[in-house]
């Protein structure tokens, strides 16, 4: 399986979190899953600033050339995604939620009715699938609740004060 | 009373936020001695500023539109910054306009829990979530969706005169909550149509085709 994490960790302080990343991305590898792990705050990425360029002028490209083709190109790659944050203020951080939305390319702008509510069409036919891993378990229930309520589905969410093991299998048979 | 407005529209010049907001202000200057102070935040140093004024005001409005069911990354960045103010806003009034382009208000309910939480948490009294879907081209027309921003301004209007925000009111501006199956056929209709007066003009206006639109550059 192919694994991608994004460590969406601000806090270079925070070492514990980066070395539990690292440590969960051995433990992938050891079990013959290829991980890639990406330091987003090591990145110099803009904010969506909301130009539609990606899909009105160069159709799933977005407008800034700042790494973000990468990103996208190893998300669309992997098998699963593992979106990790640390809960501040109650969500997802800034950095992470940054690049959760610089992900409008890989959406089409057409509407369609989904049962009883708008969404989009999708650009790709096939998309991985997305876990979120927070610090801890307090506060993910209202994190839960918006993710539970958006297009692509409910990620599953764990963290970080569950055993490496607990996530590696959680992660591997999702 | 004296109203701070932050206006967290990522977007540089002319935004949908604001469209709202302008309707919003007229009504709530209904009310003699009513303020106005707004504050656009769009980059890191103007997250740090809000945060500033944030602190000392007496009443606060957070407007952004929905980014991914959630707020901007730049408005989360600001409510990072207020994190040295958890538990120490006894007395500041608190609200929220999230506008967007899915017509149902479903899709901001999620969000709105979070946002009323997180007001409980700084201590704030907080007024409430003013959600309005179908809000994609407000700054293209002037003329269009007068309904929209009729409704912007009535409840910048009760809040003026009361001080609160009148849930009613918002329910009925953030209507429909999700589509009626029996609609379903109609809307599928309208869409298409919005797929083709609204999206496909807009790509073909810069020379994307049709099939261009679906590129995929990075995958299957
Ligand atoms: C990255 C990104 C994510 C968005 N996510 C949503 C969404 O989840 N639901 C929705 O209805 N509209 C979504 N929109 C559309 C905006 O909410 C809508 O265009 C809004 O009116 C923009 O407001 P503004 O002009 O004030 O910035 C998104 C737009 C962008 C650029």
């Amino acid at each position: 399986m192919k694994i991608l994490i994004l460590n969406g960790n601000p806090k270079a302080e925070y070492e514990e979190f980066d070395l539990y990343l690292k440590d969960l991305q051995s433990l992938f590898e050891s079990k013959n899953h290829k991980t890639k792990l990406i330091m987003l705050r090591n990145l110099q990425l803009h904010d969506c600033i909301g130009c539609y360029a990606c899909w009105l002028k160069t159709p799933g490209i977005c407008f800034f050339d700042d790494g973000i083709d990468e990103i996208l190109k190893e998300y669309l790659a992997a098998d699963i995604v593992i979106s990790a944050s640390p809960v501040i203020m109650n969500f997802i951080s800034a950095l992470l939620k940054r690049v959760n939305d610089r992900m409008l390319p890989v959406m089409h702008p057409f509407l369609k009715l989904n049962e009883d509510r708008m969404g989009h069409f999708l650009r790709y036919s096939h998309y991985p699938k997305t876990v979120l891993l927070l610090d801890r378990p307090e506060g993910s229930n209202l994190i839960d609740m918006v993710y539970k309520n958006s297009q692509r589905g409910a990620p599953k969410i764990l963290n970080t004060k569950q055993s490496m093991e607990e996530i590696c299998n959680e992660v591997i048979n999702y | 009373m004296k109203l701070l407005i932050i206006n967290g529209s990522p977007k540089p010049g002319k935004n949908n936020t604001a469209v709202l907001l302008k309707r919003f202000i007229e009504g709530f200057k209904g009310t003699k001695g009513n303020e106005v102070e707004i504050f656009r935040m769009n980059n890191e140093q103007a997250y740090k500023e809000a945060a500033i004024r944030f602190e000392t005001a007496e009443a606060v409005l957070l407007a952004f539109p929905l980014y991914s069911y959630a707020m901007p990354a730049g408005v989360k960045t600001f409510i990072e910054e207020l994190e040295p103010l958890l538990g120490k806003c006894h007395g500041k009034k608190v609200g929220f306009l999230v506008q967007y382009g899915f017509i149902e208000a479903v899709h901001a309910r999620a969000l709105e829990t979070y946002l009323e939480y997180i007001s409980g948490m700084l201590c704030c009294d907080y007024l409430g979530t003013i959600i309005k879907g179908g809000c994609d081209g407000l700054t293209k027309s002037e003329k269009g969706n007068r309904k929209i921003r009729m409704g912007a301004y009535e409840i910048g209007k009760t809040f003026g005169a009361t001080g609160c925000f009148n849930k009613k009111q918002l329910d009925d501006y953030s209507a429909p909550e999700v589509q009626k199956k029996q609609n379903s056929f109609l809307l599928s209709i309208i869409i298409k149509i919005i797929n083709k007066v609204y999206w496909e003009k807009a790509f073909k206006k810069n020379g994307v085709t049709y099939e261009g639109s679906f590129a995929k550059p990075y995958g299957k």
